[in-house]
């Protein structure tokens, strides 16, 4: 569903993705987490070309996202989850929800509106439909914008550190969501350094270090008997 | 004497309300075509199109850096070289709009650099293009940081209204000019100049002060 083929980045002389070889199978979580500035936020912005890259290709179901095809189309195919949430401030959680798919998919106002209700629900705010940003809390507003990514029903989800600006008592209900979503079968890229979430629902936990993935494993291995001394160096810091 | 300037002033007045007139409908002419120009060219730069910004930069630039009452002359007496002849209402118009688009084209740039890159991000992420997300998600969120300075240019516009008097335009300042030839009572007639000017312009000065007041409280709540 995404492969990234020897992709390789700079900003200015700084390379910040080095030789990145990397797939997510359809329906799979890959979980990426290494310390700040390894270049895993990135990495997971290039996937919906938020970044560019300067040589190798990441494909989107056989989509070169680089090359020279629609992005607005590729873009709709795959929802974005930002740390800051970046929900449109003047408009209420419900018009917030509905604006991409009535203006891109040219969906029904009363169609997007009921499909926006049922999102609601499954983030489980539903009586905040006609509240503003403003007046939810961080992880109620993260909840509404995993919602608004979900309304163009994309193939793909890319979370991008989706709790680190929330409060400790409101990461759950982030998380929970997110579980929610990869048990159903969502594809999902998650850059996150919730280790309780990589175990229950990652299929592969990568693992980035100065613009390079270090290491690849399934949970089981990589939380248990990591290959790699850096890795281990890293997990000592952030397991508890 | 006082008596008496003042008794031919009172029957001067119709000449004062035409003039008073033509100030208006110069600077609200001359406002609406600003705002739509200053608007494109404030969103074309910030899109920071290749080629078309060094456009846009180079002649906010010329304009904001060569006094006004030099650009009126260089369009009144240099258009008629090329063979263009606009009659003094018309070039004033263009002088005025040439001139305020420059700077409502900073104000709208400005505006929109406060908003947060990431509601771009957000926007373009779901697919909207680029026309969709300036529509839908920055514009409207431009306007509170734009309307005030806005509005205070539209004071400061009404006010430079005045210097096209020197292209023979009749407004305000010109009929003072030609009042105080039969009047020469300087004060009595460019203050009651003045009082049209003041008139004019004060409510915009409050509008001005309201919105920012209200502007900066709702977003100090936010």
């Amino acid at each position: 569903m995404i492969k990234f083929d020897n992709v390789n980045k700079w900003f200015g002389s700084h390379h910040v993705l080095k030789d990145i070889d990397l797939e997510v199978p359809e329906g799979k979580v890959a979980v990426i987490c290494g310390p700040s500035g390894s270049g895993k936020s990135t990495l997971i912005r290039c996937i919906n070309r938020l970044e560019k890259i300067q040589s190798g290709e990441i494909f989107v179901d056989g989509t070169a996202v680089h090359g020279k095809n629609k992005l607005t189309e590729l873009r709709a195919e795959i929802g974005f989850v930002f740390q800051q949430f970046n929900l449109y401030p003047h408009m209420s959680v419900i018009d917030n929800i509905t604006l991409a798919p009535t203006k891109v998919k040219k969906m029904d106002m009363n169609q997007a509106k009921e499909l926006a209700r049922e999102l609601l629900v499954k983030v489980g705010i539903e009586e905040k439909a006609h509240a503003y940003p403003v007046q939810l809390s961080g992880g109620q507003q993260q909840r509404v914008a995993i919602a608004r990514g979900l309304a163009m029903n994309p193939k793909i989800m890319l979370f991008d550190e989706p709790t680190s600006a929330l409060d400790p008592e409101m990461i759950n209900e982030v998380l929970e969501v997110m579980v929610k979503l990869a048990k159903d079968g969502m594809t999902m890229v998650v850059v996150t350094h919730e280790m309780g979430f990589a175990k229950e629902v990652g299929d592969s936990i990568v693992f980035m270090d100065d613009g390079a993935i270090v290491e690849r494993n399934s949970p089981a291995t990589f939380f248990t008997n990591p290959e790699h001394d850096r890795t281990r160096q890293f997990l000592n810091k952030i397991l508890p | 004497m006082q008596e008496f300037y003042i008794n031919s002033l009172i029957d001067s007045l119709p000449f004062f309300f035409k003039g008073w007139f033509i100030t208006l409908e110069l600077s609200g002419i001359s406002l609406i075509t600003s705002t739509i120009g200053g608007l494109i060219l404030g969103v074309l730069k910030y899109l920071r199109i290749p080629i078309i910004k060094y456009i846009v930069a180079g002649y906010v630039d010329l304009i904001r850096g060569t006094p006004f009452l030099v650009q009126i002359f260089i369009i009144f007496f240099i258009l008629p070289e090329w063979n263009i002849n606009l009659e003094a209402f018309a070039s004033a118009v263009l002088a005025l709009t040439i001139y305020g688009i420059a700077y409502i084209c900073e104000i709208v740039y400005s505006a929109l650099e406060t908003i947060s890159k990431g509601q771009v991000e957000a926007a373009t992420s779901s697919g909207l293009n680029l026309f969709q997300t300036l529509r839908y998600v920055i514009l409207p969120q431009a306007y509170r940081p734009i309307l005030p300075p806005l509005v205070g240019q539209y004071v400061l516009m009404v006010k430079d209204t005045a210097i096209v008097s020197v292209i023979g335009l009749t407004d305000i300042t010109r009929v003072g000019w030609l009042t105080v030839q039969r009047i020469p009572d300087g004060i009595l007639v460019f203050g009651l100049v003045g009082i049209f000017y003041f008139v004019t312009c004060y409510p915009m000065i409050l509008l001005a002060n309201h919105l920012e007041r209200k502007f900066t409280i709702q977003s100090s709540s936010l």
